[in-house]
């Protein structure tokens, strides 16, 4: 027994050995972020987004005015130095609604994709992985979750539970899950049989070190490049729920909720609908060019950059 | 082949069964109900009478199994909550409506946005391709109420063609609703459609019916197209899914009388049987375009109609490694 120990040690560390001269750790991480750089589009995007992040959390700090503040002797009125981008209909300032708005809808966008992320590691990493009748059991409900519409989830989810903030991210969460299970699922699919996933088997490697290890490394790539996207959708999401009056209690501004609550006011004042419309899609624009950027760096399938 | 699509379509049967357990399960246990309201503020003789009436004292399984029979059976979804006429009727008149918007929806998607796709490929990094590119970008990054929005300004207000507001027993109601549902489906199916019809083109044997001598339209239009089709009919039941979601927005933007603004009006009055009988037939509707896409998909790609045709309904996956190993590894 103990000849079998000495044996896969030395065998291990000679690995490990091996291991640090062919490829020091985090190399391909560094070269993808180094061609990640070089992409203008992409590094622009990511600041814009950044920017529009940061701001939202640091809302309190950049802004004098309370977002529900209603000031009837200011209704509608035009951006001015006071108010940045004026006032909505009931007098309360547009540019700090906007930004604690996009505390809500960002928070739980990020929120979402995280918790989904995670989640769907847990799902799609053995299924993949074990394959079998584990996968026979988690796949078709998958496909069957992954099938529905987003909305129609989130609503009936909503009414069954009851209304609030939580269970609304929790329905976005479960809708998110298949996205994120089954591009994970696939991926392992696709490199469990490669060499190295064999030999780290015939080293008596455990599977929970294999999974975690060796092909949680090889399919981080697609995985961040999911997440952005993911957090895209599930802000386009956030947004039309907001719109649609589900999930956020009027109060409390959301972007989509503040687009649904100035749109009668269009022809009087446009910058009130404007704005956050260009707002949204701007957040989504640079974190979607910015997901296509990540992916041609860290792919380095393609000869490309 | 034909076997296999009514072996799909009867497998809708339990399905629309599980989903039905599922949301009176989910609206039984934890949502509270009129009757509950009732039992806290009311009493005495008229409660009895009020349950007697609605049968509200019959335990789950049989309100269940009643339901079910009822729908799958007679057709029947019940009573609405505030007017007490018949479910089907209103369902019968939304649904048409939501399946005309849908139907249209995806045909404007398929017949614009891959002509638009495969234009981009043809042309890749040309201007037309550029053009193409961010301008689908923009419309699936809009949201699709922004959208309805811009529609409504640009088409009845500032160029006067359509009427703000219409009563929808005019076909011309129709026709904003169907533009802004198809406008973001373009976007998203020309973004496929390029990339797919792009790996197409640099496949080998492109090069070769190049060198071959063919036309340049024939390489185009007769191979690398039917094969780039592939992927994208594929997406069609993710492309249903999205322009579902879509008729909820647009529904409820224009006031179309579909099945999205009644679920939402539904779900703000507390109507339990409005939102079961809607989300049945939202998923009917899904699980049959879902047949119809994978039998469609089966039909263009020959792998699948081999597979199906050897009698497996299932793609058996290698074996990754044997027990006895893993076992072994495991120790």
């Amino acid at each position: 027994m103990s000849n079998i120990d000495s044996s896969a040690s030395s065998v291990g560390s000679a690995v490990a050995a091996s291991d640090h001269i062919a490829s020091p750790a985090g190399n391909h991480w560094v070269e993808g972020l180094r061609r990640l750089g070089k992409n203008k589009v992409a590094t622009i995007c990511f600041f814009v987004f950044i920017i529009i992040f940061l701001a939202c959390m640091f809302a309190p700090v950049i802004t004098k005015w309370d977002y529900t503040t209603i000031n009837k002797d200011f209704q509608l009125e035009p951006p001015s130095l006071n108010h940045l981008l004026g006032t909505d209909n009931l007098g309360r300032d547009v540019f700090s609604r906007l930004l604690y708005g996009g505390r809500i809808t960002l928070r739980i966008a990020v929120t979402t994709a995280i918790l989904a992320a995670a989640l769907g590691c847990a799902i799609g990493l053995p299924a993949g992985y074990f394959g079998g009748r584990l996968d026979a059991l988690v796949s078709p409900v998958l496909d069957l979750i992954g099938s529905i519409p987003v909305i129609l989830l989130v609503i009936v989810t909503e009414f069954a539970l009851g209304w609030g903030r939580g269970n609304f991210m929790y329905a976005m969460v479960i809708a998110a899950i298949p996205q994120f299970a089954r591009l994970i699922r696939a991926s392992v699919m696709n490199i469990i049989g490669r060499e190295y996933i064999e030999a780290a088997r015939a080293l008596g490697v455990s599977h929970k070190m294999i999974m975690l290890r060796h092909i949680m490394h090889n399919i981080a790539p697609a995985l961040i490049v999911r997440f952005t996207t993911g957090v895209a959708e599930a802000l386009l999401t956030c947004t039309i729920m907001g719109y649609l009056g589900i999930g956020i209690n009027p109060p409390t501004p959301e972007w989509g909720y503040i687009v649904f609550s100035t749109k009668s006011y269009i022809r009087r004042a446009p910058h009130l609908v404007v704005i956050p419309c260009v707002l949204i899609a701007v957040t989504v624009i640079s974190l979607s060019l910015f997901g296509d950027g990540l992916r041609d760096a860290l792919d380095p399938r393609d000869g490309r950059v | 082949m034909v076997k296999y699509t009514i072996k799909r379509l009867v497998m809708i049967i339990p399905i629309t069964l599980v989903v039905i357990l599922v949301l009176f399960l989910m609206l039984y246990l934890v949502a509270g109900s009129s009757m509950t309201q009732l039992r806290i503020y009311g009493g005495g003789d008229m409660l009895d009478r009020v349950f007697e009436r609605f049968k509200a004292s019959e335990n789950f399984f049989t309100k269940y199994i009643r339901y079910c029979y009822n729908v799958i059976v007679h057709l029947d979804f019940g009573r609405s909550s505030a007017t007490r006429l018949r479910l089907i009727g209103e369902l019968d008149y939304r649904v048409k409506n939501t399946m005309l918007l849908l139907a249209t929806g995806v045909g404007a998607t398929l017949l614009i946005g891959i002509p638009l796709g495969v234009v981009a490929a043809v042309r890749k990094n040309r201007p037309l391709d550029r053009i193409i590119n961010v301008i689908s970008l923009l419309l699936s990054a809009i949201p699709s109420y922004s959208m309805a929005i811009a529609v409504t300004l640009i088409l009845a207000v500032y160029l006067r063609i359509l009427p703000v507001v219409i009563s929808y027993i005019s076909p011309l109601a129709y026709i904003m609703p169907m533009i802004t549902l198809s406008l973001g489906g373009i976007a998203s199916i020309a973004r496929m459609s390029r990339a797919s019809m792009i790996e197409e083109l640099e496949q080998p044997y492109i090069t070769a019916l190049r060198s071959k001598g063919l036309r340049e339209r024939t390489v185009i239009y007769k191979h690398a197209l039917k094969n780039a089709l592939v992927p994208v009919i594929s997406s069609l039941g993710g492309l249903i899914a999205q322009l579902l979601c879509g008729t909820f927005v647009v529904e409820h933007f224009f006031n179309v009388p579909g099945l999205g603004s009644y679920m939402l009006r539904s779900v703000g009055s507390r109507s339990h049987l409005e939102i079961l009988g809607c989300t049945i037939i939202m998923t009917m509707i899904l699980a049959v375009t879902n047949v119809l896409t994978d039998v469609l998909y089966s039909l263009v790609n020959p792998q699948i109609k081999l597979r199906y045709s050897r009698g497996s309904s299932r793609m058996r996956l290698p074996p990754v490694v044997p027990a006895n190993v893993r076992k072994e590894a495991a120790e």
